[in-house]
């Protein structure tokens, strides 16, 4: 085996240096990241997949078939030694070859003076998953290499495993759970590549094992292209949620209908929550820019509720800027220290850092540390502090000029600060900083003295403060309150949609409120805004290409985190929830629209669903007895087929042998070639025809066996 | 004529069988590679398996030695199933693939070390030997070699290691004639002893006359001949069949009949099982005489290996030469 493993060895070590040519070569350019930076994480994740991908194939191709293949398997070596050293120096090569980047990077990183941005260990896992994850496309290199088919049927199926694999590792709420379905994915396609080794790629003489280990491994990978093509194609066709209410200056809440069809978003409609077009825009041409300009100033609020991710950079640090930010410094609030520190961009080196108390040099810590999380703005991978730092027992604002920290709001004593946000208005000169706590709404002069405060209106179980302003002529307060996203669909159609409350300059509420009732059926937002559709058929047709199985997981996996979110009062939301809001709202139907409303569509999906699973499982049931397939195998099919949709069905038709059929002398129907005895008449096989050129000899003292005639 | 060095003195004594294959079959798709072959090799013969390009030989060299899944039969090697052989069984078993495929990058020292790790067994010598004969530089890489000079370098790692039984899919292919002279040398000097055999395929027929004791014909996946080479000869029969006059263009149907050759006024034809209803067939026709001629071992086996095509009563395409 030792021969073996330096022969492998030998032959690749040729192609260790590339990834470090690839991931290393442009930070000559760029310098060295921040790990977290989310576009060299996708050139790590990219570069793993790509270069195991290739190690696999390469390994595996020139000894896949002919006469290579048989001078390898001939070594007196088990046909699993020889897999098992073949891998062995593959992965070793693979770990050295990208451990190199890693080290070198990780390396740099921990040393200050390369970096403008705090370290910690932590943050190299993401690096960590995704180097992991190339070791499965470095089995899939090695199945797709070996497997006996065509080159565009199912031969490169095993790649999309890879892929479900990186999408497992990109979407994972923690290390942990990305590093178990490495693991689980890695170990289908590991096993299906050694069955595949061991028997040339051929599909039935593979241990049980093996050809479970396909079957999951081709399953995997339709799977994968099948939910990568519906949500494409789901989310191009889908009709776009559109959340459509303003306020305009005179504090009426307005209901804008937009056409996207053209670049500046011609107004459809505009009408009053009434339904009642306003007569001051009767005639008038009336497109987005327009809109800005009658929409009342607005201090936002943060509807976002962090994002629970290995891979998010708001657990380790916050980008923090302001206007007093000078260009050529990078200022990070680091939650575990509790402090903001800075970085010169041109020179790495670490500036200093602020606490409550003020700036503080680089070689001193500040004596308080602010407590608890900011407020922040988080989209998948990338996170960002706001201005104001709304900490919950505090807003603060940084002058990095003067090196000075400025307390703007303490809460009273069991009030909890949720969010604040600055806003000023040309137009009518005013500018305040706007905070919310768990009880109240404020708003703030610039010297931090409260120019206007008032309960929550809403229970915030049920609503969250969206925005607050301020309209003069005369001056007035607003409070925007929108329902949160975490409840229950059923319980969205119920609460209103939006609750507009205004108060006059001495905080007494101004009958009417605003109030917009839930618009039946329609789609309710996710929670970090990214696109939504609206029910159509779209998702119903969807069902014919939907299996069960992957709907039941579809849809258990989103209830299951949507329930771990309500636990914890929407605040929280785990990255694997964000992206199947995103994907499966294309062509599920009732992921974030209530199912009850658009009965018709979720009964279209299920029927259809079911119909082609029918099918499918009568097929993959029909089929294999015309080519004597064991009852059970056929029963087992059948099963796959009915569970899996069009995906089983195709797996069946990937790897079952189908052998070639002959008329068999005794009975005259077709027969395997494969078996000994017609499956029809139970007749052997017939020697082929004399034709009285044979010259026939016993040459050994072994008797002739019996052969039929 | 088989070398004079070569001993042949196992005539009429059955031994037992190195390789023995049951009904084996293969498919590709719905094409039959090799259809329901049975045969026996007997302990140190060298058995030659001969049969034009795509008759199936290399398939069933591979699946004698469990590197190709037969698709219905079975098939024996040193009395181990062929589909479960086991390493050490393997490491008796000498094997040279067609083409002689190398590890273009790898050196011919690199490649004695490589190939020794796999065996206990290995003769220094005889690879030192084979490799000086062949004039290779152990420095060099083994895709920088000549086609010859790759074959000596298989031919040395299939020997040092000592085999029982050797198996040589066309090792002479592409060799020059003093190369596949060494070649055939080495094959005789090996099979000195009893206890070693050797099964090689090949195209070449005059290497079989030389040194095959015992040939199989495999005609495009059927085996139509198992026999020692001394049966072969016997069997096979050359007779010219002199007519007055040209003779008709409709032959009848002759049992055995290889190949038929027309050569103006008279007919060669060359037939398997004579049994006598041959000669009175011709008479009938308006045969004049018919003759035996002697045939040598290369003739016999080109009219069976090329007879399909050739069967029939042809027209001389060449215009005269049989």
């Amino acid at each position: 085996m030792k021969s073996l493993l330096w022969k492998e060895w030998r032959e690749n070590v040729k192609l260790a240096p590339l990834p470090s040519i690839l991931i290393l070569g442009p930070m000559v350019l760029t310098g060295i990241p921040v790990l977290l930076d989310e576009v060299y994480c996708f050139v790590v994740s990219l570069v793993a997949a790509l270069f195991g991908g290739m190690l696999g194939f390469l390994q595996l191709f020139s000894e896949a078939r002919g006469d290579k293949r048989s001078l390898l398997l001939h070594v007196p070596l088990g046909r699993s030694r020889i897999f098992a050293a073949k891998a062995t120096a593959g992965v070793s090569l693979y770990v050295l070859a990208l451990g190199v980047p890693l080290a070198f990077t990780v390396g740099m990183a921990a040393t200050p003076g390369h970096v403008a941005a705090p370290f910690a260990w932590r943050m190299v896992l993401p690096w960590l998953a995704d180097i992991l994850t190339g070791l499965v496309y470095y089995f899939a290199g090695m199945l797709v290499a070996q497997r006996d088919t065509r080159w565009y049927g199912s031969r490169c199926l095993p790649v999309a495993a890879g892929l479900l694999a990186s999408i497992v590792a990109w979407t994972a709420s923690e290390f942990q759970d990305a590093l178990l379905g490495i693991v689980l994915i890695g170990a289908a396609v590991a096993g299906a590549a050694w069955g595949s080794f061991l028997a040339g790629g051929a599909y039935a003489p593979q241990p049980r094992l093996a050809r479970a280990s396909v079957i999951i491994t081709l399953l995997m990978g339709l799977s994968t292209l099948g939910f990568i093509a519906k949500t494409t194609v789901g989310l191009w066709l889908g009709v776009p949620y559109v959340y459509p209410y303003e306020l305009d200056r005179s504090g009426r809440v307005l209901i804008v209908l937009t056409q996207d069809e053209k670049a500046d978003r011609r107004i459809h409609k505009i009408t009053d929550l009434a339904g009642q077009m306003p007569e001051e825009f009767a005639g008038q041409r009336m497109d987005s820019y327009a809109i800005n300009e009658i929409t009342a100033p607005a201090g936002i609020a943060c509807p976002f509720p962090k994002l629970q991710s290995y891979r998010s950079p708001g657990r380790f640090l916050l980008q923090y800027k302001n206007g007093s930010t000078p260009g050529h410094e990078a200022w990070w609030h680091v939650p575990p220290q509790g402090r903001i520190v800075g970085y010169d961009k041109e020179s790495k080196r670490l500036l200093g850092s602020f606490g409550p108390d003020g700036f503080v040099s680089p070689d001193r810590r500040p004596s308080a540390s602010f407590e608890g999380d900011p407020s922040s703005v988080a989209f998948f991978y990338t996170a960002s502090a706001r201005n104001p730092l709304a900490f919950p027992n505090g807003v603060y604002t940084v002058d990095f000029h003067k090196g000075e920290v400025r307390t703007l709001f303490v809460p009273a004593a069991g009030e909890t600060v949720e969010w604040a946000s600055r806003r000023q208005d040309e137009k009518d000169k005013w500018a305040h900083f706007f905070v919310g706590t768990d009880q109240a709404s404020y708003a703030l002069d610039m010297d931090g003295s409260v120019a206007f405060s008032a309960p929550l209106a809403y229970p915030p179980g049920d609503y969250r403060v969206w925005s607050m302003g301020r309209l003069e002529n005369p001056r007035r307060y607003w409070v925007w309150y929108a329902a949160r996203w975490h409840l229950p669909l059923e319980a969205l159609e119920e609460l209103p949609e939006l609750c507009v409350v205004m108060y006059d300059s001495a905080g007494h509420e101004i009958a009417p409120r605003q109030i917009a009732q839930a618009r039946p059926g329609v789609a309710r937002d996710t929670p970090i805004g990214s696109v939504v559709v609206e029910p159509s058929l779209v998702q119903a047709f969807s069902g014919a290409l939907t299996s069960p199985a992957e709907a039941a997981v579809l849809m258990a996996g989103t209830r299951s985190l949507e329930s771990q979110a309500r636990s914890g009062a929407g605040s929280r939301i785990a990255l694997p929830l964000q992206f199947l809001y995103y994907t499966t709202q294309a062509f599920v139907p009732g992921v974030r629209w209530d199912g009850q409303a658009h009965s018709g569509l979720v009964v279209g999906f299920a029927g259809l669903m079911l119909l082609v699973s029918v099918c499918c499982a009568l097929i993959c049931f029909f089929l294999p007895g015309r080519y004597a397939v064991s009852w059970s195998w056929r029963v087992g099919w059948g099963f796959l087929g009915f569970l899996f949709g069009w995906a089983g069905a195709l797996v069946m038709l990937a790897v079952q042998e189908w052998p070639a059929r002959v008329p068999c002398a005794t009975c005259g129907r077709l027969r395997v070639v494969t078996r000994e005895a017609c499956e029809h008449c139970g007749a052997l096989h017939t020697t082929p025809e004399p034709d009285g050129t044979e010259i026939m000899e016993q040459t050994t003292n072994i008797p002739e066996p019996a052969i039929a005639v | 004529m088989q070398d004079d060095t070569f001993e042949n003195g196992l005539a009429g004594a059955p031994r037992d069988a190195v390789i023995e294959t049951c009904g084996l079959t293969r498919y590709f798709g719905t094409r039959c590679a090799v259809d329901s072959v049975s045969f026996q090799v007997p302990r140190g013969s060298v058995f030659a398996f001969i049969g034009r390009n795509g008759a199936g030989k290399t398939t069933t060299i591979r699946m004698i030695l469990g590197l190709l899944e037969p698709t219905r039969g079975t098939s024996t090697i040193l009395g181990h199933d062929s589909s479960r052989l086991p390493p050490e069984a393997r490491s008796q078993i000498g094997y040279m693939a067609e083409g002689h495929p190398v590890h273009g990058w790898m050196r011919v020292s690199e490649y004695e070390n490589f190939q020794r790790g796999f065996h206990s067994r290995w003769n220094r010598e005889i690879f030192a030997g084979i490799i000086d004969y062949f004039s290779i530089d152990r420095r060099t890489k083994a895709g920088h070699l000549s086609h010859g000079q790759r074959a000596g370098l298989h031919l040395a790692m299939t020997l040092a290691v000592e085999p029982d039984v050797l198996m040589l899919d066309d090792p002479a292919t592409g060799l020059d004639p003093a190369a596949r002279r060494s070649l055939l040398e080495a094959m005789v000097h090996f099979t000195r002893s009893r206890e070693h055999t050797i099964f090689f395929s090949t195209h070449l027929l005059d290497d079989v006359e030389r040194v095959a004791d015992h040939v199989a014909v495999l005609d495009y996946s059927i085996l139509r001949v198992c026999c020692s080479a001394d049966t072969f000869r016997e069997r096979v029969h050359k007779l010219v069949a002199r007519f007055p006059r040209e003779p008709d263009q409709k032959l009848p149907n002759i049992p055995g009949l290889l190949r038929v050759t027309r050569r103006e006024n008279q007919l060669v034809l060359v037939v398997a099982n004579l049994n006598g209803r041959t000669e009175r067939d011709l008479e009938e026709l308006g045969a004049e005489s018919v003759e035996e001629l002697p045939i040598s071992l290369e003739d016999a086996l080109i009219a069976h290996v090329g007879r399909q095509g050739d069967k029939g009563f042809l027209a001389n395409r060449t215009g005269g030469a049989p």
